[in-house]
């Protein structure tokens, strides 16, 4: 390894490695050197070296708290300061951030603390379905996909629907759509339709009913429109009746006039 | 091709003061509240490529009525890592989908290592082989762009010790190796020559300035405000008077140039950077002007 790696390695150590901070307060040239920093570069070392290297850690760490503050706030709120920075410490050693493009950086965050998160004890049931949400909101606001050209066909019950490509169905333990800065959300099964609005671009809830989100959910896995609203009907132990169906035409209607469902597949 | 005649085959190179399209202000710009009053925004790609909704719409309106400069953060220039090649192929889609920018420019760090992406300027050894391997890839980015590069000096606040080489003597060797343009942050300089005590404008002296194509100015807070001790390039700040008067001793000598003034943190209302990009174009100006009479005398 030359030397000019060797400082590349230790220096991104210095921000990567979670026992960095205590190693280079404690002996800076011996955390360079045991990352392969040869003896002569350590001789020419400014006497502030560990202060300095720090810095670049403290300002590295803190760009990321950053971006999760700004895209999950009312998460970031409830983690509260020093949680979060302890987070981001273990996020940077375990996993990092990888992609080159910085607003993603929190939800790869998310993805790596999902399951740490999940099984959690001194965390708020609710937090992390809170913070999928608050993610979902800036997730959808900046996908790629979305205005796709409609089919321009009708709806036929034989065959599947097109919609928008930014449309997901979220469910949830918690109505995390209803949680304040400070208020918990309620503790009641929800599920939530979002999309990107076409024109004005920003992202749309909407709280859907448990047959309309069953139905919903078998059309955005591909099913034809008969067989999702029979399937969901069995599914929620429901008539498929003509009260439904008027329910879900006018549904359905309602998503076409938002952009959101585009006709037919 | 030199990366002179490179620029001037590309678009035309629009000068004076312009601004860094942010989000912040994204919406007013395009709602045309600049119009008239700044010749050209800089916009970083990375903020845009593989990216929908709202911004790339809004961008794509503002450069029909704008010149546009490209400048990246993401390409860790100096990594030790493959560069991306997605990323890449993604950056060049984007340049070539009509910004008409006449170069992409990025900075002289290393911002990656071993597949983590770390979002910062991270500083690199000063050394004849790292310039060698940066050089190297500089190419390597100007041909998958198939467009001209700039290298952007950057603040740095730990040298890398042993180094056989100064910043200004591995900038010159980058330049002249990888025989790209310089994107010549004066602030930058000064937050070195304050924080490390030698002289900016030694350090200009030594930086060829007929590789400078671009210039950024930016304001910078202490890192401890009790002891003063180290300056921060955090883009937070209004630009500070000796900051000017380096930008004015760089335009004196080479004439019109793109000056970017930049700001990122403790972002204002449009209004009030707008007038601080005055204020700034204003040292432009009479610089520009005295470099018209040196040339006429």
């Amino acid at each position: 390894m030359s030397g000019e790696e060797a400082w590349i390695r230790a220096f991104a150590a210095s921000v990567i490695e979670l026992e960095a901070p205590a190693a280079v307060k404690a002996d800076v040239q011996g955390f360079l050197a045991g990352h392969g920093v040869p003896a002569e570069a350590l001789v020419a070392l400014p006497e502030a070296a560990a202060e300095r290297l720090a810095i670049y850690r403290t300002m590295v760490h803190g760009r990321l708290r950053g971006a999760v503050e700004d895209f999950l706030p009312n998460t970031a709120t409830r983690l509260g300061r020093l949680r979060l920075r302890l987070e981001i410490a273990q996020f940077v050693a375990e996993a990092a951030p990888v992609a080159p493009y910085f607003w993603r950086v929190t939800g790869e965050f998310l993805r790596w603390a999902r399951p740490r998160w999940a099984v959690d004890t001194t965390l708020p049931d609710y937090l992390l379905e809170l913070a999928l949400h608050e993610w979902s909101d800036a997730e959808l606001g900046n996908l790629p996909a979305g205005g796709e050209a409609a089919s321009g066909k009708p709806l036929a019950l034989d065959g599947p629907v097109q919609f928008d490509g930014t449309v997901r169905l979220r469910r949830y333990r918690w109505a995390v759509h209803r949680a304040s800065a400070t208020e918990a959300p309620p503790a009641e099964a929800t599920a939530l339709l979002q999309y990107r609005d076409r024109s004005d671009h920003q992202v749309k809830t909407l709280e859907l009913t448990p047959r309309a989100a069953a139905v919903t959910e078998r059309l955005l896995a591909g099913e034809p429109l008969q067989g999702a609203l029979q399937g969901a009907c069995a599914e929620l132990g429901v008539a498929l009746d003509d009260e439904l169906l008027a329910a879900m035409a006018g549904y359905f209607a309602d998503l076409a006039e938002r952009g959101a469902l585009l006709g037919a597949a | 091709m030199s990366f002179r005649a490179g620029i001037s085959a590309r678009a035309a190179v629009p000068t004076g003061v312009g601004l860094g399209l942010r989000g912040p202000f994204l919406a007013e710009v395009d709602r045309g509240a600049a119009d008239g009053r700044v010749p050209f925004w800089e916009v970083s790609p990375d903020n845009y490529v593989a990216r929908g909704g709202s911004r790339p719409a809004r961008l794509a309106s503002v450069a029909e009525r704008f010149p546009i400069l490209s400048h990246g953060l993401s390409l860790s220039l100096g990594g030790l890592d493959p560069l991306d090649a997605e990323f890449l192929a993604g950056l060049r889609g984007f340049l070539d989908a009509g910004l008409r920018s006449p170069w992409h420019s990025d900075h002289l760090c290393f911002s990656g290592h071993d597949g983590k992406m770390l979002h910062d300027l991270l500083p690199l050894p000063w050394t004849t082989a790292s310039a060698r391997r940066v050089a190297a890839r500089v190419r390597e980015v100007s041909e998958r762009l198939e467009r001209p590069m700039l290298v952007e000096n950057i603040s740095y606040y730990l040298p890398l010790g042993g180094a056989p080489l100064d910043e200004a003597a591995f900038v010159v060797e980058v330049l002249e190796r990888a025989d790209c343009g310089l994107l010549l942050d004066v602030n930058n300089v000064f937050v070195n020559a304050s924080n490390f005590g030698f002289d900016p404008l030694e350090w200009l002296a030594r930086v060829p300035l007929d590789r400078v194509v671009q210039l950024h100015v930016a304001g910078h807070e202490f890192w401890d405000d009790e002891r003063r001790d180290l300056i921060i390039d955090t883009h937070g700040a209004p630009v500070r008077s000796e900051v000017d008067a380096l930008l004015a001793w760089v335009i004196e000598r080479t004439g019109a140039l793109p000056v970017l003034l930049e700001r990122d943190e403790n972002i204002p209302p449009l209004a009030e950077l707008l007038a601080e990009r005055d204020r700034v174009d204003a040292v432009y100006q009479a610089a520009l002007a005295r470099h018209a009479a040196g040339a006429a005398a």
